[in-house]
Parts: structure tokens; C-alpha cells; sequence
């Protein structure tokens, strides 16, 4: 019988979010660490929409009660195909959430092709 | 479901999708480290805008595209005037 593998840093230290409220802290969304799991095979994806805060579906009939559409929040989600976290930006958390983020996204979207003639600093 | 080859016409165009209607579009972000590729989608479920790229020097820009729709949607209504476009 094949051991077990040794736990990866994925399994350690993915949020759990299934189940769960979905709104989490901006700063430990973007610290999300699935990134370096992903490295060898699969996809990331990130989904970005508009969100107007809305909690329950929509019925077929008539429209939500005391349903008042929010306009400056924004909804995230990421996934590696296997598991998924979400969190809701507003326009108060966007600074500091967007800062955190593109360090992020610069920093792990870094397997890409670079220009030999030009030189990268970045 | 175009593939744009230029950077510039798939800015535009998403642009001019989101704003029509900024509820029905999402924007997904497909990153493969094994294959060095990125890939940004913008769609409303009708019409699907594509931009592929295996190059690092286009990682800057989408980020940046990605970051100004998000400013875009959390800003209210009536100041989320002219984007800047590069």
C-alpha cells in the first residue's frame, strides 16, 4: 500500500469555505496560498462580477422584500478547480484590497514567456 | 466568441460590454503555470471576449485592465465616468 502523500501547503492552509459565510477578511483572500499548489499542474481561475449584495435567489414570483440593491461591491472568487473561496470587495476595502491583490497576481503569474531583447526589471 | 489578437480591440470592446450592462458581465482571470499561459474572458452570457497570452509583459496590463473594471463596479453610478484607457 502506497503511503500517504505529506501534506501539501494547500491542505494546510486553504480557507474552508464551503458551508461558510463567504465574506472574508480582503487581506487573507489575497494572501491565499493555492497558488504555489497549482504550480506543477491545473488552472487558476478568478471570476470577478459586480455584486449588488443580494442573499437570497430571487423567486419566480414577484421580487424580494426590503431587497434594497447595493452599488459599490464587487464579488471574487477563485478556485484551482478543486476547491473555491470567494469575498466581497466594497468601495471602502478597494484600495487596500487591490494593493494586496496585484502584489499577488504579480508576483505568482510569473511562468510566462519574457521578452529577450527588452529587459524586465519587474 | 472572439480571440482578440491586439490588446487595444479587447479593451475597447470589453469596455463597451460592461458598460452596457454592468450587472450581467463577469470577467474571469485562467492562469496555467504548467503552460505558461493567461487567458482573460469577459462575458454577459451572450457575447464571450477573449485574450490570450503567453507573453509576462501582458501580465501587467490584464492585471491592470482587471483592476480598473473592479474599480469600475464598486464605484457608484454616477461617477463611474470615463475610463482611462492606456
Amino acid at each position: 500500500a502506497a503511503a500517504p502523500p505529506p501534506p501539501t501547503a494547500r491542505s494546510e492552509r486553504l480557507f474552508r469555505f464551503r458551508g461558510r459565510r463567504r465574506r472574508r477578511r480582503v487581506g487573507r483572500w489575497a494572501g491565499w496560498c493555492c497558488w504555489r499548489a497549482s504550480r506543477t499542474s491545473g488552472s487558476v481561475y478568478i471570476t470577478l462580477k459586480k455584486y449588488d449584495g443580494r442573499t437570497k435567489p430571487i423567486p419566480r414570483k414577484g421580487h424580494v422584500e426590503g431587497f434594497e440593491p447595493a452599488d459599490n461591491k464587487c464579488l471574487l472568487r477563485a478556485t484551482d478547480g478543486k476547491k473555491k473561496i470567494s469575498t466581497v470587495v466594497s468601495s471602502k476595502e478597494v484600495n487596500k484590497f487591490q494593493m494586496a491583490y496585484s502584489n499577488l497576481l504579480r508576483a505568482n503569474m510569473d511562468g510566462l514567456k519574457k521578452k529577450d531583447k527588452k529587459s524586465k526589471n519587474k | 466568441m472572439p480571440h482578440y489578437q491586439t490588446w487595444e480591440e479587447f479593451t475597447r470592446a470589453a469596455e463597451k460590454l460592461y458598460l452596457a450592462d454592468p450587472m450581467k458581465v463577469r470577467v474571469v482571470l485562467k492562469y496555467r503555470h504548467c503552460d505558461g499561459n493567461l487567458c482573460i474572458k469577459v462575458t454577459d452570457d451572450v457575447v464571450c471576449l477573449l485574450y490570450r497570452t503567453d507573453q509576462a509583459q501582458d501580465v501587467k496590463k490584464i492585471e491592470k485592465f482587471h483592476s480598473q473594471l473592479m474599480r469600475l463596479m464598486v464605484a457608484k453610478e454616477s461617477r463611474s465616468a470615463a475610463m482611462e484607457t492606456d
